[in-house]
C-alpha cells in the first residue's frame, strides 16, 4: 500500500498563490462575503502563510509558506471526533466524511496546524463559479468541517482508470490539483514508501524540514529550505 | 362549538400533512414526458442491450441517457405503425427536438458513484442495481429497487471490496 507524501520547495516557490486557487476550484469551496472573510471564515484548504517580511521599505515583500493540511502520520484530529468522520485511510490520506460530520469542530480545535475550515453558512455563490463545479468533488453542506485530502478524487480516478487500462497504478497517474499547477515546481508528490520515487529522495534531503515537529505527529508534507526565513 | 371548530382544525391540518406526504413522494415514472418509454418493448422484444442506449456505462461514471441522435439510430423510419408512442417519438426525431428524460435512479451529491468502476471493472450485471428493468412497461416503475448505502455495503462486503468512505464520499 502506497503512503503519499509530499515535499514543497521553497527555494523554488515564487509565492505566486496558483496552488491556492487551483485548491479552491478543484475542489468547489465555497467563496465567502466580505462580512464572513472579516470574522476570519475565508474558506480555504491551502493558503499562503505570512512568516515575515524581508526588503527595507519601500520594497518590503512578504515572505510566505503554502500550507495546507500536512497529513499527519499520527493525527490528532482524528482522536477526538466522536463520529468518525475524519480518519487516517490505509494509503496515509486523512480523510474528511462531510455527510457524517455533525459539525462539533473538535477536530479544528485540536488541529496543531489550523488547516481544517467551518462552513458557517451557504453563501450565494457567483453563477460563473457554481457552473465550473467539480462534479467529482460534493460541494458540502452546512456545518460541516471540510480539510484538504490530497485531491482524493483524484486518487478514485487514476485508479479507475488504471484498473480499465488493466495496469498498475503509475506515479504520474495521480497528483493533487496544487502540485500540477505550480508553474515553479516546488511541489513533489508521491509515494513515501517507495524508496526511488523523488518525493522519498527529496525526505533525504539535508534541507528538510517539518512544521511543529515537537508535536509529534509525523506529517507527510515537509519542505526543503535552505536559506534562513 | 369549541369541540366543532378543534375537529375542523384538526381535518385541516391532516388534509395539510396528506397533501405534503403525496407531494413528496417519489415520483416513479420514467420516459421523456411527452412519449411513454417501455424498456420491455426494447430490450425484450426487439433483444437490444443496455449500453446500446446507455453508452457511456463503461466508459464515464454516468451511465448517460439517450441522446435524440440515439433514438434516430432506429427511429428514423416506423417499424411499427400501429404504436402511438412511436409516432410520437419519430415527430420528435424529424424535428430534432431534444428529449427530455425524467432522471429516475439518482444517488445524492455526496456520493461518488462510477459505473465504469462497477460495470467495466467489476463486471456486475446492471440488474443487480437496478432490478428488473426489462419488466418495464408503462410509465409507472413498479419494480423499482431503491438505492441504499446498505446495500452497497452487503455487495462489497460479500465481494471482499473495500469499504473505506473516502473511496465514495468525497
Amino acid at each position: 500500500m502506497a503512503k503519499y507524501g509530499m515535499a514543497i520547495d521553497l527555494n523554488k516557490c515564487n509565492q505566486c498563490g496558483a496552488c491556492v486557487t487551483a485548491c479552491k476550484v478543484e475542489n468547489n469551496l465555497q467563496i465567502v462575503s466580505k462580512e464572513s472573510a472579516a470574522k476570519g471564515r475565508v474558506m480555504q484548504w491551502m493558503r499562503l502563510t505570512n512568516l515575515s517580511y524581508e526588503g527595507n521599505d519601500p520594497d518590503v515583500r512578504p515572505v510566505t509558506i503554502p500550507s495546507l493540511c500536512v497529513q499527519c502520520d499520527d493525527p490528532p484530529c482524528t482522536k477526538v471526533c466522536p463520529v468518525r468522520a475524519t480518519y487516517k485511510r490505509d494509503d496515509g490520506i486523512v480523510a474528511q466524511i462531510y455527510p457524517q460530520c455533525i459539525g462539533c469542530r473538535y477536530c479544528m480545535a485540536n488541529c496543531p496546524y489550523n488547516v481544517k475550515v467551518f462552513n458557517w453558512f451557504k453563501e450565494d455563490q457567483p453563477v460563473e463559479y457554481e457552473k465550473c463545479y467539480n462534479k467529482d468533488v460534493a460541494v458540502r453542506m452546512k456545518g460541516v468541517v471540510e480539510k484538504c485530502t490530497f485531491c482524493i478524487h483524484r486518487l478514485q480516478k487514476a485508479k479507475e482508470q488504471a484498473a480499465a487500462e488493466h495496469r498498475k497504478l503509475n506515479e504520474e497517474d495521480y497528483i493533487p490539483a496544487c502540485a500540477q499547477v505550480c508553474p515553479s515546481h516546488a511541489f513533489t508528490f508521491g509515494d513515501l514508501d517507495d524508496p526511488n520515487s523523488a518525493v522519498s529522495k527529496l525526505k533525504r534531503d539535508y534541507r528538510k524540514f517539518v512544521l511543529q515537529e515537537e508535536l509529534g505527529t509525523l506529517p507527510k508534507v515537509f519542505y526543503l529550505n535552505a536559506k534562513s526565513m | 362549538m369549541k369541540r366543532k371548530s378543534g375537529f375542523i382544525i384538526l381535518f385541516i391540518i391532516c388534509a395539510a400533512a396528506g397533501f405534503y406526504l403525496f407531494n413528496s413522494a417519489p415520483k416513479q415514472s420514467t420516459g421523456t414526458g411527452g412519449v411513454t418509454f417501455s424498456h420491455y418493448v426494447h430490450t425484450k422484444q426487439h433483444n437490444i442491450k443496455c449500453k446500446t442506449c446507455h453508452q457511456n456505462v463503461e466508459t464515464e461514471e454516468r451511465a448517460g441517457i439517450p441522446t435524440i441522435e440515439t433514438c434516430s439510430l432506429c427511429h428514423s423510419e416506423i417499424i411499427n405503425p400501429n404504436s402511438a408512442e412511436e409516432k410520437k417519438i419519430t415527430e420528435y426525431v424529424t424535428n430534432n427536438k431534444p428529449l427530455l428524460w425524467l432522471n429516475y435512479y439518482t444517488v445524492p451529491d455526496y456520493v461518488y458513484f462510477s459505473h465504469r468502476r462497477h460495470v467495466k471493472i467489476g463486471k456486475l450485471d446492471c440488474a443487480l442495481c437496478h432490478g428488473d428493468m426489462t419488466e418495464q412497461k408503462s410509465k409507472e416503475l413498479n419494480n423499482y429497487k431503491p438505492i441504499l448505502m446498505a446495500t452497497c455495503f452487503d455487495c462489497h462486503k460479500q465481494r471482499n471490496i473495500t469499504t473505506d468512505c473516502g473511496n465514495c464520499h468525497h
